[in-house]
């Protein structure tokens, strides 16, 4: 069989508008200015190349280089100041509504704040078509979620560690399915609203984002009937890597993590096209891990590679959910957006218990 | 009308002076890359009162300085990090800082 799979990712690409975020210089190049690598921008000719760049430096990177022109303390500029973004000074701009659709491979994936910092975890819609001229079939699978960013108020607490520092809504529709011409496969529909609050963390996990997951399930053909609500913590980590990493043009973007944890509790009133029992209850818990490896600096004919594995408990009846997925992807722009990817996934789905076992070649685009 | 363009130089001898009358030592022994909590304690609730005050002393109250709790960050910060929200206020007031 012919099997073609055409996965999707919509990425958010909110400009860095404001002086403190506009990085116009690189982390990388910085600390090229580093001559002799020892964490420094030294007096001499180091801070004479950075004060001749001094048009492309945001306003922290000019204060730092003012103040030791100002007042010299001798030792020069540290790099890591130079480098550094603290939280705060992302936090707010972060969160500009400028972009309110999302598809993305889950809700889960969706992240409704601090978009520029976890964009580089989230994963894209995937859609399939594969056609069999032998037995004259074709199938499809999808998977995806679609969500609507309804409100979002930005430092809706104050900032601080442990403030509420956002929050948002997004109704959505989650739908995950396959079938052939021949046979109706396992679906499912979700609809529900995300409810994302972000709040401040230290110094090693600067964000926790926290979503409360109100939702419905139904099949493609409107006959299961499910409600279910979710809870998810997913904390961001950009020095860890985890769940972000900092996403500054021209840097090396090695590898990062995605991690979150979830609860989820689900009644299932009539079980329709999905693999749940009619009359049962479940109580999910358990969560998501992956890896991302990209061989070298993030660019255009660049491989990269992920391997991720959910696993679910469900404490009302005793059994699990485990999916696993690998993927070995070749960036296919200069932006590293979008890729090519062959990806191999085998376990069972939590969305509809369908179980998976497939190898499928994918061209994943950004936009 | 516009402000009155300000030096850098002078914006940071009125805050080094502040910060050095708080801590109760000389502004030369001020560290620029010192974290903040060296010279005022620990904590976000210090920072924040310390900040603020700015707003009212010489220099800076004329110039109508206007820091608020939300501008700023967390209690880690450097003396330099400080320095940078004063400018950035500066800035958001459009009264303009003169990189000097």
């Amino acid at each position: 069989m012919i099997y073609f799979l055409a996965r999707t990712i919509a990425t958010v690409s909110a400009a860095a508008t404001c002086g403190s975020m506009a990085y116009a210089l690189t982390n990388e190049e910085i600390k090229s200015l580093d001559s002799n690598n020892n964490g420094w921008i030294e007096p001499g000719p180091e801070l004479q190349e950075l004060a001749t760049r001094r048009g492309d430096l945001n306003r922290r990177q000019l204060v730092l280089l003012i103040d030791e022109q100002v007042a010299p303390t001798g030792k020069g500029i540290p790099v890591d100041q130079l480098t550094r973004l603290t939280i705060e000074e992302s936090l707010f701009k972060d969160n500009n509504p400028d972009r309110r659709f999302f598809l993305r491979e889950s809700i889960e994936d969706v992240s409704l704040l601090n978009r520029n910092r976890v964009a580089a975890s989230d994963a894209g819609a995937s859609f399939a078509f594969g056609r069999d001229n032998l037995t004259n079939t074709s199938s499809w699978s999808a998977q995806g979620a679609i969500a609507w960013l309804a409100y979002t108020r930005p430092g809706c607490g104050g900032t601080g560690k442990g403030a509420l520092s956002g929050c948002a809504f997004a109704p959505y529709l989650e739908f995950q399915g396959e079938g052939t011409s021949t046979e109706k496969g396992e679906s499912s529909l979700t609809f529900g609203v995300k409810s994302q609050f972000e709040y401040t963390g230290n110094k090693k996990v600067e964000l926790h984002h926290v979503s409360i997951n109100p939702f419905f399930t139904t099949d493609f053909d409107w006959e299961a009937e499910i409600y279910g609500l979710s809870a998810t913590w997913r904390p961001i980590s950009t020095k860890m890597r985890v769940n972000a990493y900092p996403a500054r043009q021209g840097d090396a973007a090695t590898y990062w993590w995605n991690f979150y944890g979830q609860v989820r509790y689900q009644n299932v009133q009539e079980a329709g096209r999905t693999s749940f029992v009619t009359g049962d209850e479940y109580g999910w818990v358990g969560g998501h891990l992956s890896y991302t490896r990209v061989m070298g600096n993030a660019k255009v004919g660049q491989f990269f590679t992920t391997l991720a594995y959910d696993y679910y408990y469900d404490v009302a009846n005793d059994r699990t959910a485990e999916l696993a997925n690998a993927q070995l992807g070749v960036f296919i722009d200069e932006q590293t957006k979008n890729s090519v990817v062959l990806s191999y996934s085998k376990g069972r789905s939590l969305q509809s218990l369908t179980k998976v076992d497939g190898l499928g070649l994918s061209l994943r685009i950004a936009f | 009308m516009p402000l009155k363009p300000r030096r850098y130089s002078t914006i940071r001898k009125w805050y080094y002076r502040e910060l050095a009358a708080f801590a109760g030592i000389d502004s030369g022994q001020i560290g620029k890359h010192d974290p903040l909590s060296n010279y005022i304690g620990g904590g976000i609730a210090a920072y924040k009162a310390f900040a603020i005050s700015l707003n009212t002393k010489p220099g800076f109250s004329g110039d109508g300085l206007n820091i608020r709790a939300n501008d700023i960050p967390n209690d880690t910060s450097t003396v330099t990090d400080l320095m940078i929200i004063i400018v950035k206020d500066y800035e958001d007031r459009n009264q303009s800082v003169e990189l000097t």
